[in-house]
C-alpha cells in the first residue's frame, strides 16, 4: 500500500480537527495573547480552562451565542444548550492533549508555566518575544481574537477564574450537565 | 218635634261634688244669692251638652277655682230625648263626651277634625231630628253644630242683653255671621228648611263635582290633543271601523308571509354538495401530506446548509493549522508522539527503531502538503453538499407548487360549497319576504297608534258622559233646591208671622209701653216699629224671644225647637223687678199652654232670691244662701 492516494485517504480518515495539535496550539497562543497573559505577574490561571476555551475561540457560533444571551438576558434555546453541551464534551475529551501541547510550547519557549494553587493545575503565560512575529500579527486569526474578546466581556475575570467557577459560568448555569470535578 | 229635658245634673271631683234632685217637666228654678253658684249650674248643663265654658278652662284668667282646682272631675247629665234616657258624661278639661243609653254606648269627640268624622253633635242633632246642615260662607263651608243651636236655647247671663243670640263659644266671624244666625233660626223654626238646606248642599256638592269633571275633561282634551297630534279626528264608531280594517290587512299579510315561507326549495342543476365535500376532504388530506413533505425537505436543506457551513469553517481552520504549522514548527514527522519532542530518526526506521518502508511510515502529525490535501477534499465535499442542496431545493419548490395548486383547489371548492349552501338557505324569495315584513311593521305601528287613539277616545267619551250626567244632576238638584227654597220662603213667611204674633202678645203683656213687637226678615225683633230703645226693655226683649220660640215648638208640630230652655239669671242691674217678674210669668204661661195641648217641655231657670212671680214658688228645687250654702259642696275627706 504505497499508493499516495491511499496514504492520503488514510490521513484524511484519521484527521480529527478538534484534536489536531496545531489546531489546539494556535488557539492556546491566541487566547494567551488576547488575554495579555504575558508574564509571571499576569499568568493565565489553571491551564485546564484552556481546553474549553479552544472551542470558544475557534467556533463561529459559541461566543456570539453567549454574548447574545447575556445582552438579551434571555434563556438559551434547547438547540443552543445542545451546541454548548457538544462544546463541553469536546473540551473535556481534549484536556490531556492540552497538557502535552503546553509542554511542547514550553519546549519551544513560546510559553512559561509554574505550578498553580492546586496540585494539578498550572499558571501559564505567553513569551511573546519568542513567538514568531508573523504568527502574532497574522490576520488569519481575527475570528479567534474577536471570539476571545467576547468571552472576556462575558466574564471579565476569565484569566483568574477557578476551574469549577469557570465550568459553572460557561456550562452548568446554562443547563449543561458537567461530569468534571 | 223632639223633646229634650235634663233630668239630673251631677258634678264629681276629688274635692267637690254636686248632685241635683230629679228635674221634672215644666219650670225648674234654682234660687240663690249672687256668688252661690247659679251660673255654675247653668255652666255645668251647657258643658255637659258639649259647650265651652270659659271659667272651666284653666288656661283663662277668669277661672272657676273650685272646678279648675279640682281633679278627676266630671259633669254627668241624665237627659231624656222624647221617651229615651241617656247619660252624658264629660270630664273637665276634655273634649269628649261619653254617651250611654238603651241604643248607644260610645265616647264621641266634640270637635270635628275632618268632615267624615261622626261627633257628639251629629249624634244629638240626629236624636233631636235636626239635620247638621252644611253651610257655605264664601270659601268656608261648615256643618252646623249643637252649640250653634244652643245659642237660641241657652239664655246665658249676657253683659249686654240687647243681643238675642248667646255669644258664640269661640270667636269666629263665620259662625257668628248673619247667614249662620238666620240658618239657626230657620232650622229651629222652619218646616221644610231642613230639606231645603239639604237640597242646597246636595246641589253645591253636585256642582262642585260637575266643575271637577269639566276641569278633568278639559285637561284630558289638552293631553289627548298632544298625544294625537297629526291624527285624523274620529269618533269611536269610525275608530273601531278603522281598527277592524287594519286588522284584516294584517291578517292577510301574515297569511301571505306564511305562504311564502312554505314554498319548497328549488332544485339547482349541477349542484352536488356531498360529492364536493368529499373532494374537499381528499384535497385537504393531500395538502397535509404535501405540507409534511415540505417540512421534511426544509429540515434537510437546513441540515445540509449547516454541514456546508461546518465544512467551510473547517476548511478555514485547516488553512490556519497549515499556517501555524509553518510558522511555529511545533510538530513534524520526527516529533515523538509521547513526549512531543524532536526525535533523531534514521531513515527507514520508526521512532522505536523498527524497520519501516519510508513511504508507508505512519506519521502522527501532518505536514503542509497533507493539510492541503485534506483541505482540497473538504472543498470537494463542499461541492457535493452544494449539489445535494440544489437538488433538495428543486424538490422543495416542486412540493410547494403542488401544495399551492391543492390549496387553490380547496379554496375553490369551499367557495362553491358555501355559495350552494347560501343559495339553498335563501330559497324563499327574500326580497318579497322583506317587503311583506316591512309592510307588517308599518301596519303594526299604525294599529298601535290607532289603539291608543281609541283608548283616549273611550276615556274622553266616558268623561263626557260623566260630565253630562253631573250637569243634569246639578240641574235637577237646582230645580229641587229652588222649589224647596220657594216653599221654605213661603213657610218661613208664615212662621215669621206666627212668631211675631206670639212675641207681640208676650211683649205687650209684659211692657206697658210696648205697642207692637215683631221680627224682621232677618228674624231680629223690632219693638214699636224700631223707635223703642228703653234700656229696661232689653231683658224682656231677649227672654221673651226665647219664650216665643218655646211656645212655637209647643203649638206647631213642624217646629224643630227641642222644647227646652236653659235660662241663667235673667236679671241684670237696672232692670225693673216688676218687668222681670212679668217676663218670667210669660214662661209659666207657655208651659201651661203646652200642658193644655198635652205637650211637655222643660225650662231650667236660675234666679236671684225671690226674683220670680209668686205662683212659681213650687217650681224651686233649691235655694242657696251665703256663705255656707253653695252649689258645689266640699267633700268631707277634702276638708281635712
Amino acid at each position: 500500500m504505497t499508493d499516495a492516494s491511499t496514504e492520503l485517504a488514510k490521513k484524511r480518515i484519521m484527521f480529527i480537527k478538534s484534536e489536531d495539535f496545531n489546531f489546539i496550539a494556535y488557539n492556546i497562543l491566541v487566547v494567551l495573547d488576547v488575554l495579555k497573559c504575558d508574564s509571571s505577574v499576569r499568568p493565565f490561571k489553571d491551564h485546564r480552562k484552556l481546553s474549553f476555551l479552544v472551542d470558544f475561540a475557534s467556533s463561529p457560533v459559541l461566543a456570539p451565542m453567549l454574548e447574545r444571551q447575556l445582552r438579551l438576558k434571555s434563556d438559551l434555546s434547547r438547540r443552543d444548550v445542545h451546541t454548548l453541551a457538544v462544546a463541553y464534551a469536546s473540551g473535556a475529551s481534549r484536556k490531556h492533549f492540552v497538557a502535552r501541547i503546553v509542554n511542547s510550547l514550553i519546549t519551544k519557549g513560546f510559553v512559561e508555566v509554574r505550578k498553580g494553587e492546586h496540585d494539578l493545575d498550572l499558571d501559564v503565560w505567553i513569551k511573546r518575544e519568542k513567538v514568531p512575529e508573523t504568527f502574532i500579527s497574522s490576520d488569519l486569526y481575527l475570528l479567534e481574537r474577536e471570539n476571545i474578546k467576547k468571552v472576556a466581556a462575558i466574564s471579565s475575570h476569565i484569566r483568574t477564574l477557578t476551574f469549577p467557577t469557570f465550568l459553572d459560568r460557561f456550562f452548568e448555569r446554562h443547563g449543561v450537565t458537567v461530569w468534571h470535578s | 218635634m223632639a223633646f229634650l229635658a235634663v233630668r239630673k245634673v251631677r258634678y264629681d271631683g276629688k274635692k267637690y261634688e254636686y248632685e241635683s234632685p230629679v228635674l221634672g217637666d215644666g219650670i225648674n228654678i234654682l234660687e240663690g244669692e249672687n256668688g252661690t253658684g247659679k251660673s255654675t249650674f247653668a255652666g255645668l248643663v251647657y258643658f255637659g251638652l258639649g259647650g265651652y265654658v270659659e271659667p272651666f278652662d284653666d288656661s283663662k284668667a277668669d277661672l272657676h277655682r273650685e272646678i279648675t282646682g279640682d281633679s278627676g272631675n266630671y259633669v254627668q247629665l241624665s237627659v231624656t230625648i222624647d221617651s229615651s234616657s241617656y247619660v252624658l258624661k264629660r270630664f273637665v278639661g276634655t273634649n269628649d263626651i261619653a254617651v250611654s243609653g238603651e241604643d248607644i254606648s260610645a265616647v264621641m269627640p266634640i270637635v270635628r277634625r275632618d268632615s267624615a268624622q261622626r261627633i257628639f253633635s251629629d249624634w244629638i242633632l240626629e236624636k233631636l231630628k235636626i239635620d247638621p246642615v252644611t253651610l257655605q260662607f264664601g270659601v268656608y263651608s261648615g256643618k252646623l253644630n249643637i252649640t250653634d243651636f244652643l245659642r237660641l236655647i241657652y239664655h246665658n247671663q249676657a253683659p249686654d242683653p240687647s243681643g238675642i243670640f248667646k255669644a258664640i263659644d269661640n270667636n269666629s266671624f263665620v259662625t257668628d255671621s248673619r247667614v249662620f244666625r238666620e240658618a239657626v233660626f230657620e232650622l229651629l223654626v222652619g218646616k221644610s228648611y231642613q230639606q231645603y238646606y239639604t237640597a242646597l248642599s246636595n246641589f253645591r256638592d253636585a256642582d262642585r263635582q260637575r266643575a271637577s269633571f269639566a276641569k278633568s275633561l278639559e285637561l284630558f282634551k289638552g293631553m289627548a290633543a298632544d298625544l294625537n297630534s297629526g291624527e285624523e279626528d274620529l269618533n269611536l264608531v269610525f275608530l273601531d271601523q278603522k281598527v277592524v280594517e287594519f286588522k284584516q290587512q294584517q291578517d292577510r299579510l301574515i297569511a301571505f308571509r306564511r305562504e311564502l315561507a312554505r314554498t319548497p326549495p328549488r332544485i339547482v342543476v349541477g349542484v352536488n354538495l356531498a360529492e364536493w365535500q368529499k373532494e374537499l376532504l381528499a384535497n385537504e388530506l393531500e395538502i397535509i401530506s404535501a405540507s409534511r413533505a415540505e417540512a421534511n425537505l426544509l429540515e434537510e436543506v437546513s441540515r445540509f446548509s449547516q454541514l456546508k457551513a461546518d465544512i467551510v469553517s473547517e476548511a478555514t481552520q485547516l488553512k490556519k493549522m497549515m499556517f501555524a504549522h509553518e510558522e511555529l514548527k511545533l510538530f513534524s514527522a520526527n516529533t515523538c508522539p509521547y513526549c512531543l519532542k524532536e526525535v533523531k530518526r534514521f531513515p527507514n526506521r520508526c521512532v522505536c527503531g523498527n524497520d519501516v518502508v519510508e513511504g508507508e511510515y505512519e506519521k502522527f502529525f501532518y505536514d503542509s502538503s497533507e493539510y492541503l490535501a485534506i483541505l482540497k477534499s473538504r472543498q470537494k465535499n463542499v461541492e457535493t453538499v452544494e449539489i445535494a442542496i440544489a437538488s433538495l431545493t428543486r424538490d422543495l419548490l416542486s412540493v410547494r407548487k403542488k401544495k399551492g395548486a391543492l390549496e387553490e383547489g380547496a379554496q375553490r371548492l369551499e367557495k362553491q360549497i358555501a355559495q350552494a349552501v347560501d343559495e339553498s338557505d335563501s330559497m324563499v324569495d327574500i326580497q318579497q319576504f322583506e317587503a311583506v315584513e316591512e309592510r307588517l311593521a308599518v301596519l303594526r305601528q299604525d294599529l298601535a297608534k290607532l289603539e291608543q287613539q281609541r283608548e283616549l277616545e273611550v276615556r274622553r267619551e266616558a268623561l263626557e258622559a260623566e260630565l253630562r250626567s253631573a250637569t243634569s244632576n246639578v240641574e235637577t238638584l237646582k230645580i229641587l233646591a229652588d222649589q224647596l227654597g220657594t216653599a221654605a220662603q213661603a213657610d218661613m213667611q208664615a212662621k215669621r208671622v206666627a212668631f211675631s204674633s206670639i212675641y207681640d202678645r208676650m211683649m205687650r203683656a209684659t211692657l206697658k209701653d210696648c205697642r207692637s213687637a215683631s221680627i224682621r226678615d232677618d228674624y231680629m225683633p223690632v219693638i214699636n216699629g224700631g223707635e223703642y230703645t228703653e234700656a229696661s226693655a232689653a231683658v224682656p226683649r231677649r227672654l221673651l224671644y226665647y219664650a216665643a220660640l218655646l211656645e212655637m215648638s209647643l203649638t206647631d208640630e213642624t217646629v224643630k225647637f227641642p222644647r227646652f230652655l236653659l235660662i241663667d239669671t235673667p236679671e241684670t242691674s237696672g232692670i225693673d223687678p216688676t218687668n222681670l217678674k212679668a217676663a218670667v210669668s210669660r214662661l209659666l204661661e207657655v208651659v201651661e199652654t203646652g200642658e193644655k195641648l198635652g205637650k211637655r217641655c222643660q225650662v231650667i231657670l236660675t234666679t236671684g232670691i225671690g226674683k220670680y212671680p209668686d205662683g212659681m214658688a213650687k217650681s224651686v228645687f233649691r235655694v242657696m244662701h251665703k256663705p255656707a250654702d253653695r252649689l258645689l259642696s266640699l267633700k268631707p275627706e277634702a276638708k281635712s
